[in-house]
């Protein structure tokens, strides 16, 4: 389980570092270069990450990706149970898009948003787009709890309807 | 007990929640997000600031360039006639597009630029060419974008780069890191005429000039600061840039230019 749990938020980490640069990233990745230099190119974007963003947005960004992960863990056991039942029902929250689209800085690197064209309409707002990780922090921990919650449901036994047997 | 029934009860205990749960989330994101949107209009206009909105065609009636995708593909840039620190005939140009209230900006010019400087623009490898890109919500910004443009007027580019430095050092970058009423002292520090400038930033001359920067940053693409294109300089000034973006490590722009030099 936390295994997954790191694999998934590494892998979202990563995936926001390269959104935040994707035309960087993209030439760097599909351009005539050497390995050495994709590497180092890649090395950098990642250490980048730590440079380009704020204090307060590293550690949203990370809570986020721990969060991401813990849930898709838990939704994939959940899954996997459910199918069982023949009954299956998928809240995948927009949660973790919503982490990559105010993730990082508004002014210094637009992930998905800027992907999407929508990048100016986070002028708007108060905090520049900020709030969108928070919301997504929010959702992202209900949506936890919830999984959480309903992983050691027991099968219950109804007295009080009359089963058929 | 029929199997239907237990799993009738396993599952699902409140069906209707849950089918109506997604929507009434997706709708609260929206709603939050137009209230946002709403506040922060409000907030603009009544500070009487119009509408800020990145890369702006400010007025001019020519249509808005669509700005390139970004596919990885270099986007052709121009150094226009903005100055340019460093060997002219420079084999590298590296243009950047920024906001001196820009915190991140700030950052690279702390970092980063003292680095590139020393190992690429002294030894003439690579030329800087510094674009303005002032941020709506940053409300000095367009201020000292002109002022330093002032101070080219009477030093050329090399009383522009020493300006440049003097408002990354003593800004705070927030905005209003640094009190328009600094300009005309960081102009006295510097030795430049200070009612000449004084009269040049009072008139509005390079209003336009920081405007056009800002017109031209959003066709190329540059929707934040600091934004990056670093290409092999042409003979008439358009550069293939490969776009960097943010205040990335040194690293980063050592690798690109070193493989660019080659």
């Amino acid at each position: 389980m936390f295994f997954s749990v790191a694999i998934i938020s590494s892998l979202y980490l990563l995936l926001i570092t390269l959104l935040m640069n994707s035309s960087f990233a993209i030439n760097t990745l599909t351009g005539g270069y050497g390995l050495s230099y994709k590497i180092q190119i890649l090395m950098s974007l990642i250490q980048g990450m730590w440079t380009s963003t704020s204090l307060s947005g590293l550690v949203l960004l990370f809570l986020i990706a721990v969060l991401t992960g813990a849930n898709l863990s838990l939704l994939f056991e959940k899954i996997r149970i459910l199918k069982k039942f023949d009954k299956l029902q998928i809240v995948v929250g927009g949660n973790s898009l919503l982490g990559i689209a105010g993730s990082g800085c508004i002014a210094c690197g637009l992930p998905i948003l800027s992907l999407l064209g929508l990048s100016g309409s986070l002028v708007y707002l108060p905090f520049r787009g900020a709030e969108i990780s928070y919301l997504s922090f929010a959702f992202l921990s209900i949506s936890l709890f919830v999984l959480i919650k309903g992983r050691n449901k027991l099968c219950a036994i109804n007295y009080k309807n009359k089963l058929k047997r | 007990m029929s199997v239907e029934k237990v799993k009738k009860v396993v599952s699902s205990p409140n069906p209707k929640f849950n089918s109506y749960a997604p929507v009434l989330v997706v709708l609260l994101i929206v709603a939050s997000f137009f209230l946002g949107s709403l506040w922060s209009e409000v907030k603009y206009l009544r500070a009487g600031a119009g509408q800020p909105v990145l890369g702006a065609n400010n007025g001019n009636d020519a249509p808005t360039q669509q700005a390139p995708e970004d596919n990885g593909a270099p986007v052709k840039v121009s150094v226009d006639d903005d100055p340019t620190l460093g060997d002219k005939k420079a084999k590298v140009t590296l243009i950047e597009f920024s906001d001196y209230e820009c915190p991140f900006c700030k950052k690279y010019f702390t970092d980063t630029y003292p680095q590139i400087k020393k190992d690429y623009i002294d030894t003439g490898k690579v030329k800087l060419v510094f674009r303005d890109l002032p941020l709506g919500f940053h409300q000095n910004a367009p201020k000292e974008a002109e002022a330093a443009e002032c101070a080219r007027k009477q030093g050329s580019d090399t009383a522009y780069y020493k300006y440049h430095d003097q408002i990354f050092t003593k800004t705070t970058s927030n905005g209003t890191g640094l009190a328009l009423d600094q300009l005309p002292v960081i102009a006295k520090e510097l030795g430049l005429n200070v009612s000449k400038f004084q009269q040049c930033l009072d008139s509005g001359e390079y209003k336009a000039e920081v405007d056009k920067d800002l017109a031209d940053a959003g066709k190329v693409g540059a929707s934040g600061t600091p934004t990056f294109f670093i290409g092999k300089s042409t003979s008439n000034g358009e550069i293939d840039g490969i776009k960097v973006v943010g205040a990335q490590p040194y690293s980063a722009f050592k690798t690109v230019i070193d493989e660019l030099l080659k």
